[in-house]
C-alpha cells in the first residue's frame, strides 16, 4: 500500500500537483496562469513551488516569450510518480471505509 | 486520516485537474479545431467547385491562413501553457505537406476523386501520428476522418469534395465548438 506523501498532502500543494499532473508530460504551466487558476498570491504560490522543487517534484524553467520573462513549471518524473502514489493512498483509505 | 478527508482531497484533485484542462482547452485546442475545420470546409468545397490548378492555389492560400491563425492561437496559449516540441509539430505538418505534394507528383495524373481521397488520408495520417504521440483527441479525429473519407469515396466518389467539406470540415468545426462550450 502506498503511503500519503506529507509534502503533497498540504492542500495548496495538492492542488498545484493536481493541476500540473493534468497536463501532458510535454506541457508546462506558466507561473501567473497557475496563480490565477488556483486563486493564489505570487508569494504563496512561490513558497509552495520552492518546496516542491526542493523535493524534486517539479522543474522550473525561465524563458522569454514576446520579450517578456515567463516562468514555466512542470511536473518531474519523480513528482508524477509521487502524486500517483498519493492518489492511490487516498483511494485505499476511501475503500477501507466502503 | 479519515475517509471523509480522503474523499475531500480526491474531490479537490479532480476539481483542480478539470479546471486546468478546461482553461488550456479554452485558450487553444477548441479554436485550432475550428480554424482547421474552416480550412477543410472551404478547401474541399473549392476542390469540388473549382477543380484543377485553381483549387490547388485555393488550398495553398487556405493552408497559409490556417497556419498563421494557428500560430497566433499558439502564441496566446503559450502565455498559459508551453508545449515542448511545438516547433517539431509544425515541422511534422510542413514535412507531411511537402511529401504529399512529392508523392502526388511521382504518382502522376490521378482522377480528381482519387486525388482528394489520397490527400485526405495522408493528412489524416498526420492527425493519427501526432495523436499517438500527444493526444487521444487528435488520434481519434484522424481515424474518424480516414474512415469518413473512405466511406465517402465508396458511396459517392463524384461528390467526395462536398462529402468531406460538410462532414469532415463541419465535424472539425463542431468538435472545436463542443470543446469550447463543454470545457468552459
Amino acid at each position: 500500500m502506498a503511503d500519503l506523501d506529507p509534502v503533497i498532502h498540504q492542500p495548496v500543494r495538492l492542488r498545484i500537483m493536481a493541476s500540473l499532473a493534468s497536463l501532458h508530460e510535454t506541457e508546462a504551466a506558466e507561473f501567473t496562469f497557475l496563480r490565477d487558476l488556483l486563486g493564489l498570491t505570487d508569494g504563496n504560490l512561490g513558497a509552495h513551488v520552492r518546496k516542491l522543487e526542493e523535493e524534486g517534484y517539479i522543474s522550473i524553467e525561465k524563458a522569454f516569450v514576446q520579450r517578456k520573462p515567463r516562468t514555466y513549471i512542470a511536473l518531474s518524473g519523480k513528482g508524477r510518480k509521487a502524486f500517483k502514489g498519493h492518489v492511490a493512498a487516498l483511494q485505499t483509505i476511501l475503500k477501507g471505509r466502503q | 486520516m479519515e475517509a471523509d478527508e480522503a474523499q475531500l482531497a480526491l474531490d479537490q484533485i479532480r476539481a483542480a485537474a478539470e479546471q486546468t484542462r478546461r482553461a488550456v482547452a479554452r485558450s487553444g485546442t477548441g479554436w485550432i479545431f475550428v480554424i482547421w475545420g474552416c480550412v477543410w470546409f472551404a478547401g474541399y468545397l473549392g476542390s469540388q467547385l473549382l477543380g484543377g490548378a485553381r483549387s490547388g492555389v485555393a488550398w495553398l492560400v487556405l493552408d497559409i491562413l490556417g497556419g498563421v491563425a494557428t500560430a497566433i492561437v499558439g502564441m496566446r496559449t503559450r502565455r498559459r501553457v508551453r508545449v515542448a516540441y511545438g516547433w517539431r509539430m509544425a515541422g511534422v505538418w510542413l514535412a507531411l505537406m511537402a511529401y504529399v505534394g512529392l508523392l502526388v507528383w511521382i504518382a502522376g495524373p490521378m482522377a480528381a476523386d482519387r486525388l482528394v481521397l489520397f490527400i485526405t488520408v495522408a493528412i489524416s495520417f498526420g492527425y493519427v501520428f501526432i495523436g499517438l504521440w500527444l493526444s487521444p483527441v487528435l488520434l481519434w479525429t484522424g481515424v474518424g476522418l480516414t474512415a469518413l473519407a473512405i466511406l465517402g469515396w465508396l458511396l459517392m466518389p463524384a461528390y467526395l469534395g462536398y462529402w468531406i467539406a460538410f462532414l469532415g470540415g463541419g465535424g472539425l468545426i463542431g468538435l472545436g465548438i463542443y470543446i469550447l462550450r463543454a470545457w468552459k
